[in-house]
């Protein structure tokens, strides 16, 4: 199945979803998309630009470890990672082979080895949801998938209790990972 | 006075009465047809001076024009010494840039500063000077960023004028460029504190600038409690009762809070550490001023804490979550604001 296939599936088969849009972190740049009618290609932009900087060096800047705070909030990340993400790719560092990777970012976000990646990231203003995940192969690629808010938190209360806005989030969410890790 | 002495001043008085409505008409007509008077301030050779105007001064009028722009276009920008912008446009949207600065004492020994930015080019092995090195389909950050410096420059050297020319063929078909509200973003992010156009206060910081992040949010940091309660359109008081019942119907999903205004809970150096984090979240611009936004950031490293900002109209609130709880914080977050009374 296509990569674009599956981004068309993963937007038809979520209630209120306005677009999705894969890109690449180290290039800022939207590879593929599908969206509903009316959406311009500026919002798409938009929407990977924000995952850029949640997803990228600003993002893991904000977490950066304390110094002398000790807890696992900022605590040094495992060898490994986690998420299939590899934590030195996520950082922006060369691959533990010692290749040039792909995956290399900025060499002041590679250096600080202080730097806390990020995986994901959830927002929600008046733009509507925004899921953005990061993952594929080289730990570079973005899915970002934008919910309209007047759909997705609906004012029939029994329908959209919080319970049923989890599962549908955990529902998108595992949907995303297994675009980024290409299941089909 | 005569017969004919009569008819002819009668036919004098017509006369003056249908030239009056013909000056009338022309004079509408003229109106009608006339260029709108500040972006279409005609000058000799085809150029039309832009003015200045909110939020960010001329460039955002240079942006108007290129989002003004739909058809095939080189959109030439003149500033007074000699700088000049060549913009290749098309669908609203921005596909090159070259910008021929002049020669400017800030550049280095004063050489003419050009600098040439394909956005969004078709692969290309013959030009490895271009910052795009045929890797990309679209502006990056980086590229963006070269933008606004090139826009910013150009626009501090005084009033522009631009010259709308046929396209030079420079572009291929297959390129994106970058659309005016990417640019638009830049700019504000690189907007200097005070800048034209800007009210006061709602400025970036220096680390928020260098970074080239998009929101131009004001320094939370450094405002005091009732500047940001002045802010929140007189209804400050609703925000903290909203963040407040967010953080109690979180329960053990939080493990620390921390509020701008200084509450905290939970435990005591983890809250600490947040607000740490929730400076560093005001600082890069995450927190425009004014805005109900909530964002929650899952660390790669499963020993770490996801950490949730939200914001409501005069506080910010940062919470280090349970690991795997961020979609029931986002879902608790949306259920606060469908019931803002509760």
């Amino acid at each position: 199945m296509s990569l674009s296939t599956q981004l068309e599936q993963l937007k038809e088969r979520t209630p209120g979803c306005r677009s999705v849009v894969f890109g690449d972190l180290s290039a800022g740049t939207v590879l593929r998309s599908v969206a509903a009618p009316g959406v311009r290609q500026e919002v798409h932009d938009r929407a990977l630009f924000e995952a850029c900087l949640l997803l990228g060096a600003e993002g893991a800047s904000i977490l950066a470890p304390v110094p002398g705070a000790g807890l696992d909030i900022s605590a040094a990340a495992s060898a490994d990672g986690a998420a299939g993400t590899p934590r030195s790719l996520a950082m922006g560092g060369a691959p533990p082979d010692g290749r040039a990777g792909h995956g290399q970012t900025a060499p002041e976000e590679a250096d600080d080895p202080t730097e806390e990646p990020i995986a994901r990231a959830i927002r929600v203003d008046a733009g509507g949801v925004r899921l953005m995940y990061r993952g594929g192969e080289q730990g570079d690629d973005m899915l970002v998938v934008t919910l309209a808010t007047e759909e997705f938190a609906v004012p029939d209360r029994e329908a959209a209790s919080p319970a049923a806005r989890e599962a549908a989030l955990h529902r998108i969410g595992d949907a995303c990972r297994a675009v980024l890790a290409g299941d089909e | 006075m005569s017969e004919r002495g009569r008819n002819l001043r009668v036919g004098i008085e017509q006369h003056d009465e249908a030239e009056k409505h013909h000056a009338e008409i022309a004079q509408f007509l003229a109106q009608l047809t006339a260029h709108p008077p500040v972006r279409n301030r005609a000058t000799p050779n085809r150029q039309r001076q832009l003015e200045a105007a909110p939020p960010l001064g001329l460039p955002t009028a240079l942006l108007a024009e290129v989002d003004a722009t739909v058809m095939a276009r080189c959109l030439v920008f003149f500033a007074p010494g000699g700088a000049s912008l060549h913009a290749e446009v098309s669908n609203r949207r921005l596909l090159h840039f070259k910008a021929d600065l002049g020669d400017r004492p800030g550049t280095r020994g004063g050489s003419k500063a050009s600098r040439d930015l394909a956005i969004g080019a078709a692969p290309s092995s013959a030009d490895h000077t271009s910052p795009t090195e045929g890797v990309l389909t679209s502006a990056g950050i980086a590229d963006v960023s070269r933008l606004a410096a090139a826009i910013e420059d150009l626009c501090r050297s005084g009033p522009l004028t631009v010259e709308s020319r046929p396209p030079t063929g420079v572009v291929s078909a297959e390129s994106a460029g970058v659309g005016v509200a990417v640019l638009r973003q830049a700019l504000a992010a690189r907007a200097p504190p005070g800048g034209e156009g800007h009210a006061p206060g709602h400025r970036m910081n220096d680390a928020a600038r260098s970074s080239g992040t998009i929101w131009a949010g004001p320094d939370a940091t450094e405002l005091s409690p009732p500047q940001r309660t002045h802010q929140a359109n007189g209804t400050g008081s609703e925000a903290p009762r909203a963040l407040s019942r967010f953080v109690h119907a979180l329960g053990p999903r939080a493990r620390a809070w921390r509020l701008l205004t200084g509450r905290s809970g939970g435990e005591p150096v983890m809250a600490d550490a947040l607000e740490q984090m929730l400076e560093e979240w005001c600082s890069l611009g995450f927190a425009p001023p004014g805005e109900t936004h909530a964002t929650v950031l899952t660390p790669v490293a499963s020993n770490t804490a996801p950490v949730f900002f939200g914001q409501t109209i005069d506080d910010v609130l940062a919470v280090a979550l349970q690991n795997g709880s961020e979609e029931g914080a986002i879902a608790l977050w949306l259920d606060c604001l469908a019931s803002p009374d509760a």
